[in-house]
């Protein structure tokens, strides 16, 4: 699609003998790095990622290096910019503005570049005291744009920047109020690009973004393994209160049988780990797939038990001689009965065949296939004659059915 | 009904043994109760270099993108076509020796200019030859990388009319190496509308279209 849109683009700029101009101006490159923090005791903001926990009247603040990795200058400016959650990954939301901007501050906020230089920089967020315990995501935005307008001498032309933007976590309230606390729900066996690997799901069931580094390790209860591993994943940032799933890529080392699988999850300083007997099957289906036929298998057959039960039920009272209760809303509605229906067709069916062995054989055969037929009707028993009269008076399409056989009888 | 009866009798044994069967299944997503592992006291000294942290970089954003239209061609009121590119344009992972450590992260690219877009000499006393970029009338842009598979490409890579925004591609934080690196060519193209009057006809306007941000956006 890509490819497609840009030769498309490229055709109709060479269809229209268009000089197709490529930039000489100087080209923009950025790299952006967080450093380590270490100003947490629970080990939240120990990372290089950008997660702040902090109580309301103080502030916090980690350092990032920005780099000028082309060879002009280059006007940087840091700001703080809004998140959209988009399936489970924050994503930057243009042109919209992040509530934690106005408690955000930084050591330099614009500043001019040299070629091939770096500057350190302080982000921190300072609370009010009247702030209450929340939590927040943003983004930190590090923009670098030319310093120069060299745009002047061209007659068409479309300025460019390069930005690099960090995800923020910022929880207002005390570390002891924000948690670090998650589960490892379950593990199965899942054939991914990379080969054949044990996923892993986690949730976080605490107030922190976690993003969780482990490993998982396997021995064999159907075939006696010494143990096999550590395979280690590592999983996407979890947002609280959601849940992701993790591949430790095994190869061909677990084939498919019952294992025991230990599995050990981290996040700075806690740690997780649980124990697993799965039969373990490399399936291609997703996890949520499986999930719904497993809820969904049950109820099929519950359903399908409640049906089998209802037509015992009501075949029994039929049999007892009460009147069915199936029957009975199928008359309401004005509904033919099915099986009377069918005995309406058999009658109709019998007698036009024993109307043509009368026609094609002796006048004798008549009277013979009236009487085999009343013989049959009057084995039903009396109960079933009346169903059908009741029928038969009802539904008037059955009448000319009949009409039809025993004139094409007579005819012949 | 004695059809119904028949099939009544014979699905629900099997209903029955269907519900014993698959409600074990239901119950063991939830089953197996956790066990702490056993762990194992040591200490170790040692001294070690280490290598220096990766980082994602954006390199080749064209500070100024030139667009034009037919050679040897100026705008006379009717529809002016104009074309340009810009090539070159890399998200990286920095440095040749790096370590990720515990803190891998992956990258999305992002392509996004401001609202309401427009070309404009940026002269409030003469507006006569600016434009708006619109839904019907607007900046195209075409992107193609020819990354390997753990970049994962966007179909919807065409931007343009009044909100314009687009995502190329992008690499899971689990996909991310130590060389991870994705380079990509942009090309746009941008309509001067019909009857239009410059005011001070015969000399060049500098018509400037709205910033294009090329943003990569870091998945802790």
């Amino acid at each position: 699609m890509k490819k497609l849109s840009y030769i498309s683009a490229c055709l109709i700029a060479i269809s229209l003998n268009l000089s197709v101009p490529h930039a000489n101006a100087a080209n923009l490159g950025l790299t952006l790095q967080i450093l380590q923090g270490e100003s947490s005791k629970s080990g939240v903001e120990n990372n290089t990622r950008l997660w702040f926990v902090i109580e309301p009247g103080t502030s916090k603040s980690r350092k990032i290096i920005v780099r000028n990795t082309s060879g002009s200058p280059e006007s940087v400016s840091i700001s703080i910019g809004a998140v959209k959650r988009v399936n489970g990954e924050s994503q930057l939301a243009v042109g919209e503005v992040s509530e934690t901007e106005k408690w955000a501050n930084f050591t330099d906020q614009d500043f001019l570049l040299a070629p091939r230089s770096e500057k350190v920089v302080s982000v921190g967020f300072t609370i009010p005291k009247s702030e209450n315990v929340n939590s927040y995501s943003a983004m930190l935005l590090v923009k670098a744009t030319s310093p120069q307008n060299l745009a002047n001498n061209l007659d068409y032309s479309v300025p460019g920047a390069a930005q690099i933007a960090a995800p923020i976590f910022l929880g207002i309230g005390t570390e002891d109020e924000f948690v670090t606390s998650f589960e490892i729900k379950g593990v199965e066996g899942q054939n991914t690009v990379q080969g054949k690997s044990i996923r892993v799901e986690i949730e976080n069931s605490g107030k922190t973004p976690i993003s969780i580094q482990g490993d998982v390790q396997a021995i064999g209860i159907t075939f006696k393994t010494s143990t096999l591993g550590p395979f280690a994943y590592q999983t996407e940032t979890i947002a609280p209160g959601e849940s992701k799933f993790a591949d430790a890529l095994v190869g061909e080392s677990i084939a498919e049988s019952k294992w025991r699988i230990y599995v050990t999850a981290a996040q700075g300083q806690v740690t997780e780990s649980r124990e697993f007997e799965v039969d373990i099957r490399y399936s291609e289906t997703s996890n949520l797939s499986i999930q719904i036929l497993k809820f969904a298998v049950p109820i099929l057959f519950l359903l399908l038990l409640y049906w089998s039960i209802t037509v015992l039920k009501s075949s029994r009272r039929k049999q007892q001689g009460m009147e069915p209760t199936v029957e009975k809303s199928t008359a309401r509605r004005g509904l033919p009965d099915l099986s009377d229906y069918e005995i309406e067709q058999l009658l109709a069916e019998y007698k036009s065949k024993s109307s043509k062995r009368i026609a094609s054989k002796k006048p004798v055969a008549k009277t013979t296939a009236k009487k085999s037929v009343a013989k049959k009707v009057a084995k039903k028993g009396p109960q079933k004659k009346a169903v059908t009269k009741k029928v038969v008076k009802k539904s008037p399409p059955k009448k000319p059915v009949k009409k039809a056989a025993v004139k094409r009888a007579k005819k012949r | 009904m004695e059809m119904k009866k028949l099939i009544a009798s014979i699905s629900a044994p099997i209903a029955i043994a269907g519900v014993l069967i698959s409600l074990p299944a239901v119950s063991a997503s939830f089953a197996a109760e956790p066990t702490a592992p056993v762990g194992v006291e040591g200490t170790t000294g040692s001294s070690v270099g280490t290598k220096p942290q990766c980082a994602w970089g954006l390199s080749g954003v064209s500070t100024t993108i030139a667009l034009a239209g037919s050679e040897g061609t100026k705008y006379d009121g009717t529809l002016y076509e104009l074309g340009g590119s810009d090539s070159g344009i890399t998200a990286a992972v920095s440095g040749a020796d790096c370590s990720w450590y515990e803190y891998k992260k992956g990258a999305r690219i992002t392509v996004d200019s401001v609202a309401d877009p427009k070309f404009s000499i940026n002269n409030p006393s003469d507006t006569s030859m600016d434009f708006d970029l619109t839904t019907v009338a607007p900046l195209t842009v075409g992107i193609v990388h020819m990354c390997g598979p753990d970049f994962v490409a966007d179909e919807s890579a065409i931007i343009g009319g009044a909100t314009t925004s687009a995502a190329p591609f992008s690499i899971s934080k689990t996909a991310t190496s130590t060389s991870s690196s994705c380079t990509y060519e942009m090309a746009l193209t941008a309509n001067v509308p019909a009857n239009k009057s410059p005011k001070d006809a015969g000399t060049t306007y500098a018509l400037v279209g709205p910033l294009l941000t090329t943003t990569l956006t870091l998945q802790d």
